[in-house]
């Protein structure tokens, strides 16, 4: 396919051709081209179809706040839709489609919408969709998003991998034309840390696509020059395809690198696109500004484009949008356009220039005081039809139209932390004002400084400014010649005209959405944006957004000053949710963290589970064992009938010193731990302010000013916040020192009748584990296997003669393999934590699932656990009077009869009496098949438990349409006296 | 009962060393850590305790202080991570005679994994995974930086090219991969 468009020169080169498709056909670019310069010079103007009346639709800009061109690139699993086609580098290979047409962009039957706009206006669905209600979800919304919408997903997991990041710097100045080139310069020689980003791939900003010198260069070499330079300071860091899309507290700016999307996939192990988190000293804005348009009947059709637009296809790509191009203005720039097209033989068809006094032109036929009031054309114009001064009509044949409404500022960014834009009467355009973020200068083109020697200036003066700010000194570099003509324009911003004029393309608004706004009194700008989505596309209304408000202010009466704008919010252009993901995706979404027994467990086919960030095993199964529950039922018999052993490192382990670590502990438990002789260990029970429990757990003491507290795996981290709370700010003059020891060891509970047995084997022989020298909750350290230093707890979570034996973590594997060998004479069981809940149900010792936070120490039958003989966190809260009610919730066993089972989350109901919440008197909160005792079990909290033991009440779970008569009986299912962890 | 075998952090019998691209990542299993923590008002011993245990003053805060063979990171107000070179033994019951009552002291050894990271490229990688400015770290800066939601310290050894991170150890594995995954994708 020849490139029927392309012009001589332009910045690409020519020695590397491009294949790329669009829409299956094949097609020829150069490296250098976007997609969008690659399109128009192969003559293709139809590139999309419009969000709500799929009215055709071509290419307007060649930037980042193109509203029309948006395409699906890529295939398979890396389709990417609404990428816009002006951003988009050609690579060879490219695949690329138009969306939201069918069933083809020429042809679109989807179209037949536009037939029916006078029924589609602003509100419509608000006014149409509203009965009957049963059509919302199943016949409208799938209605509209099938007629509405962009481009679609494919559905796949996305292949690519993305980072996050982080960069520090002095200056980081955000956009690379003559504005921000020339403040990186300053700041780069003066030796400051310098990040320089642009969303393009080709640094320059306009000056790589006008025909303008700056010295005594062509712009775009000048532009090249500087880059040069700046890449060769090693304090200075030039990002290119690297847009800032927000400016963040304290100096933090997010900045997306678009590493590999000009790539037809990323390096294998590298990201396609990484998120900067950027921390900048100071940062410039130097972003330039956006071109608008000029509203007029049927102004959206393909080829009618911005006029700068057209100029940089025209000079940087070498690709002529058509062959007879005319031009509408209300500036002097569309006049620029007309020179460019002229020096590039791109036939002009004339200049509509609305200004009486438009100044006159050597390259093409004007038309002063002229307005395009209408296109024509199918799929693309082919006239526009001029009212001229006289008040005459007049078309003209034209295959592109280049319009100039003057420019807008890119003020974006300086808006993130709500600063207001300030209106300008002599460029008739916004600049910023006030509320810019601290630390944030403006220059050029982005601060109404339309000429390049401004900008030019500006940026150094600019750069210079914000050095001193920061101590440092630079030289001023001189700024180049350049030109320097200043603004003339009188502002238009629609052509009245009886069809529809559209501001806002991408959302398909118009000027009559507007007026209907109007007319319906949603008036304000804010209201105004809602009410029609004019700017609420994904280019947030960059070349809408003025238009709309000018729009509204004609029809109020006010200024636009005096109408105001919306609020622009990061991201300033869209960003992918993959990006924001970064690596923490999949199984990566967060750390795993790993017990020290894990590679063994894993040897052995445990089956784990996630509890809190570790990965625990859950149960062990054996050959021939179908059922989870064969294998729990199994490590619990064979723990109560003899040995088992359970990796329990994941608790929390809090290493608690200073001289007033007890009066510290009694603080932060309902009970006292200052009396706790040393070598003992102590359940203790811990209380928020409110007087609920917070977490329970054993605390031994190691020495007179040294305790060991445990914690619940989940609650682990919460109560090392907490207890550093209470020691920094609660009690800042205590001696009290805390580190967390949970990584360091690894600990080990070795439960069952022939515990002390398997742990002889393992206790260097030395140390005496008798039941009379080592009694029950006593603690103490130990070497173990020969001399390796050990912490030995005989304490009891499964209401067995138990133990845990704690080691440095780097033994916990050869632990784990000691323990399994010296228990083989004794059938030694690992069990997962399945069998460690079964086991603790059956003993009615409670966890996680009882202290809801609802739960007073009342409620659990542990009252006098909250020590009256002492001040400790929640002791007073806990005594409020309904708190303390006689009739308050009371912890239960809870068994099933006749097959039935008892289920967590179940709520209980006297028998006899209806199920409804006036009745409910409790709920369940755990529940296990019990091997032991061959029942379904639980533990829950119902009204006077304690008095209830032995009534039979109903258990009712509605979620899972299951009821049960259950009876209460005491928790401790097992040894109630605890003989056996004290035998 | 025959004696225990220490694994390393990663589970190996030796330390993980790998080299992707210019960097090497290098698990090390044998330093010696322990935590300090200053006892209420003895400012003035303590000091005078370290100096004499370690040789140093006490670091502020961003910073290590000490040799290659023994050094002291700040962790905390009053609150210092003491090191060794790799092949320390017993830190923290050293360190417990020395101090006496002027500090809480417990082994933070198996609380950690580490891995000293080498190669020029290692600035380009460490900012794909912390926030610390680490192209103006100086040797002997060390900072606590979180890496991908695990709590880590980072201590530069020489400006620009060799650092040592600590990680939880129970997280050696993922905090591993997340060097790993950074340093190739560079």
């Amino acid at each position: 396919m020849t490139q029927v468009n392309r012009l001589d020169g332009g910045l690409i080169d020519r020695g590397t051709p491009l294949d790329f498709t669009f829409d299956g056909r094949r097609y020829g670019g150069f490296a250098g081209d976007t997609l969008a310069s690659a399109l128009l010079a192969n003559g293709v103007r139809l590139v999309g179809r419009s969000f709500k009346y799929h009215r055709p639709r071509g290419i307007i800009s060649a930037g980042s706040e193109e509203p029309n061109a948006l395409v699906e690139l890529r295939e398979g699993a890396r389709r990417e839709p609404n990428s816009r086609a002006t951003m988009t580098e050609l690579h060879d290979g490219l695949v690329a489609r138009s969306q939201n047409r069918f069933p083809a962009l020429g042809f679109d039957l989807m179209g037949i919408n536009d037939r029916f706009s006078a029924f589609l206006g602003a509100g419509f669905y608000y006014k149409t969709f509203m009965w009957p209600k049963a059509f919302w979800e199943r016949v409208y919304e799938p209605l509209i998003r099938r007629a509405a919408g962009l481009g679609s997903l494919s559905g796949d997991p996305d292949p690519d991998v993305y980072d996050r990041g982080f960069r520090h710097c002095d200056l980081l100045v955000i956009g690379a034309g003559p504005a921000g080139l020339m403040a990186a310069l300053t700041a780069g020689r003066a030796g400051a840390e310098v990040i320089l980003v642009d969303e393009d791939f080709r640094s320059g900003g306009r000056l790589t696509m006008e025909r303008e010198t700056v010295g005594d260069m062509a712009g775009a070499d000048w532009a090249a020059t500087v880059v040069a330079e700046l890449a060769s300071l090693p304090n200075v860091r030039v990002m290119p395809r690297s847009t800032a899309i927000g400016v963040f507290d304290h100096g933090i700016y997010g900045v997306l690198e678009r590493v590999a999307d000009h790539l037809p996939a990323p390096r294998a192990g590298t990201p396609r696109q990484i998120l900067w988190r950027i921390y900048a000293r100071r940062a410039i804005l130097a972003a330039g500004s956006t071109e608008r348009l000029i509203a007029f009947d049927n102004n959206d059709r393909p080829g009618i484009m911005q006029a700068g637009a057209v100029r940089a296809y025209v000079n940087r790509w070498a690709a002529a949008p058509a062959e007879r191009i005319a031009i509408f203005t209300n500036n002097d720039d569309g006049h620029r356009t007309a020179a460019d097209l002229a020096a590039a033989g791109v036939e002009i068809a004339g200049i509509i220039d609305s200004r009486p006094d438009a100044p006159a032109s050597d390259v093409a036929e004007l038309f002063a005081g002229a307005v395009v009031s209408n296109s024509s054309g199918r799929r693309g114009i082919g006239h526009v039809r001029l009212r001229l001064a006289d008040g005459g009509h007049k078309h003209l044949s034209c295959g592109a139209l280049a319009v100039s409404g003057g420019w807008n500022p890119n003020v974006h960014l300086t808006c993130h932390h709500r600063g207001r834009p300030q209106w300008r009467e002599d460029i008739a355009a916004f600049i910023p004002g006030d509320g810019v973020p601290p630390g944030l200068a403006v220059a050029g083109a982005a601060r109404g400084i339309l000429s390049t020697a401004g900008a030019l200036a500006d940026g150094r003066d600019k750069a210079l400014a914000q050095l001193a700010e920061l101590g440092m000194t630079a030289k001023p570099a001189p700024v180049p010649e350049a030109d320097d003509a200043p603004v003339s324009i009188a502002p238009l911003w629609h052509v009245g005209g009886t069809r529809r004029a559209w501001l806002d393309q991408q959302n398909d608004v118009t000027v009559k959405d507007v007026r209907l706004a109007h007319q319906e009194n949603f008036r304000a700008v804010e209201h105004l944006k809602r009410y029609t989505t004019l700017g609420m596309a994904s280019d947030q209304g960059r070349t809408s957004n003025v238009l709309g408000l000018a729009v509204m202010a004609e029809l109020t009466g006010k200024t636009i000053a005096e109408t105001g704008t919306t609020i622009y919010r990061p991201p300033y252009t869209p960003t992918p949710i993959a990006a924001f993901a970064g690596r923490s995706v999949g199984p990566d979404f967060r750390p795993t963290r790993l017990p020290p027994s894990h590679h063994w467990a894993a040897e052995q086919g445990a089956v784990f589970v996630e509890a809190g960030s570790w990965l625990r095993a859950q149960w062990f199964p054996r050959e021939g064992e179908t059922h989870w529950r064969e294998s729990v039922d199994r490590e619990v018999l064979a723990t109560r009938r003899s040995v088992g052993v359970c990796d329990v490192s994941t608790l929390g382990k809090i290493d608690i010193q200073g001289g007033d670590a007890g009066a510290f502990l009694d603080l932060v438990y309902s009970n006292r731990f200052s009396t706790l002789p040393v070598g003992r260990t102590r359940y203790g029970l811990m209380l928020r302010e409110d007087g609920m429990v917070m977490d329970d757990g054993t605390t031994a003491r190691l020495g007179e000013t040294h305790y060991l507290m445990t914690t619940t795996t989940a609650n682990a981290v919460g109560v090392y916040r907490h207890l550093e709370f209470v020691r920094q700010c609660l009690r800042p003059d205590m001696d009290v020192q805390l580190i967390s020891a949970t990584d360091s060891w690894a600990q080990f509970a070795v439960a069952g009748p022939n515990a002390r047995r398997v742990l002889k084997d393992i206790v260097d022989p030395h140390h005496d584990i008798s039941n009379e020298a080592f009694p029950f909750m006593a603690c103490g350290e130990v070497t173990v296997c020969g001399g390796t230093p050990a912490r030995l707890f005989r304490i009891s979570f499964s209401g067995e003669l138990a133990y845990e034996i704690a080691v440095p973590s780097r033994y916990g594997d050869a632990m784990i393999r000691a323990l399994m060998a010296a228990g083989e004479a004794y059938d030694i069981t690992p069990y997962g934590t399945e069998a460690l809940g079964v086991m603790r149900i059956e003993k009615g010792h409670v966890t996680g699932n009882e202290l809801n936070g609802t739960i007073t120490a009342r409620n659990l039958g542990m009252a006098k656990m909250v020590s009256t003989m002492k001040d400790s966190i929640g002791a007073v809260l806990a005594g409020r009077e309904a708190l303390v009610a006689e009739d308050g919730l009371c912890l239960v066993g809870l068994q099933a009869v006749e097959g039935d089972i008892v289920t967590a989350g179940a709520h209980l109901f006297a028998a006899g009496t209806p199920v409804d919440p006036a009745h409910d008197e409790g709920y369940v909160t755990s529940a296990a098949w019990s091997p032991h005792i061959e029942a379904s079990i639980g533990l829950g909290f119902i009204a006077r438990g304690a008095d209830r033991h032995g009534e039979m009440v109903r258990l009712m779970n509605p979620l899972e349409g299951r009821s049960a008569m259950v009876r209460i009986c005491s928790p401790h299912f097992i040894d109630p006296e605890g003989e056996r962890l004290r035998g | 009962m025959a004696s225990l075998t220490a694994l390393t952090a990663l589970g190996g019998i030796t330390a993980c060393d790998q080299t992707i691209g210019g960097i090497r990542i290098t698990e090390v299993a044998d330093t010696c850590l322990a935590s300090l923590a200053m006892r209420r008002g003895r400012t003035t011993s303590f000091k005078r305790a370290v100096k004499k245990a370690l040789g140093t003053d006490l670091p502020p805060p961003g910073r290590r202080i000490g040799t290659d063979a023994r050094g002291m990171i700040w962790m905390g107000p009053d609150q210092y991570l003491a090191e060794t070179a790799p092949g320390g033994t017993d830190l923290a019951g050293e360190l417990g005679k020395a101090f006496g009552t002027t500090a809480s002291i417990t082994d933070q050894s198996d609380a950690w994994v580490r891995f000293d990271i080498t190669g020029d490229d290692v600035p380009a990688m460490l900012e794909r995974l912390s926030a610390a400015d680490t192209r103006r770290m100086r040797a002997d800066a060390a900072v606590r930086t979180p890496v991908h939601h695990m709590l880590c310290v980072l201590v530069c050894r020489d400006a620009g090219t060799s650092f040592t991170i600590y990680g939880p150890r129970a997280s050696a594995r993922s905090l591993h991969h997340a060097l790993t995954a950074a340093a190739a994708s560079i």
